[in-house]
């Protein structure tokens, strides 16, 4: 019987290089892109805030 | 990783029963102590939560110009001394190697600080509650403050900013 060919998954876990590599560059790329959205979503100071500050109200 | 390699074709191979328990053993740890995480941020003593707004040094100091013009009360040492109303936006700049101004506060009374740095990276910290921000120039950190206790606090700069780190220091004042 001609043996099973293994899967992508299965090749994956098996090579333990690629995972080392994996567990590294999966969370950098993750949490650098995180971050540059954070910084991204930050928004202005709101005009009405600014208004009181200046205005004297 | 494991010390050996698995033998050929363990991939087909059903998960025996004691490994099952270990892996439900071992997603409950990391589960309960993930939990531990979120119990410890609510209800843990932590610093006050803030929110941030992008701004410039330039409107930044504008703005604290024209806060502290409403409630100066007067000036020590060249800077000014500021008693601004409970349950209002207060402006503290952090520039190389000061704080401005001297804050005069209400003991109990809740306060919108808004703190940013004209330069480069200062560590807004006060002693000795030892709370902690950094203060990044370029954006404003808003931070709802309530003081528990009345006396003299130390404001210090806890980030490395040049030879006059050290003598960063600032001074709020707490009454009853």
């Amino acid at each position: 019987m001609a043996e099973e060919q293994a899967g992508f998954i299965e090749k994956l876990l098996d090579n333990p290089i690629a995972l080392l590599i994996m567990s590294n560059a999966v969370l950098l790329v993750v949490y650098f892109l995180w971050g540059l959205v954070e910084i991204e979503s930050i928004g202005p100071i709101p005009n009405a805030l600014k208004e009181i500050i200046l205005g004297g109200k | 990783m494991a010390i050996t390699a698995p033998e050929k074709g363990w991939w087909h191979k059903k998960v025996a029963s004691d490994e099952k328990t270990w892996i439900i053993f071992a997603a409950i740890v990391a589960l309960s102590l993930f939990m531990l995480m979120v119990g410890w941020h609510l209800l843990g003593k932590q610093n006050p939560s803030y929110v941030v707004y992008s701004t410039s040094p330039d409107e930044f100091y504008k703005l604290a110009q024209a806060n502290w013009a409403k409630y100066k009360v007067g000036e020590e040492s060249g800077i000014p001394v500021v008693k601004p109303p409970p349950d209002s936006d207060v402006f503290v700049i952090a520039s190389t190697w000061k704080w401005e101004p001297v804050l005069v506060l209400k003991k109990g009374a809740q306060y919108r600080l808004h703190v940013s740095s004209m330069d480069l990276l200062h560590g807004f910290s006060i002693q000795p509650v030892n709370m902690n921000f950094a203060i990044h120039p370029g954006y404003d950190y808003v931070l709802t403050f309530t003081p528990t206790s009345s006396g003299d606090f130390r404001l210090i700069c806890n980030e490395y900013c040049g030879p006059g780190h050290h003598a960063m220091i600032g001074k709020i004042k707490v009454e009853d």
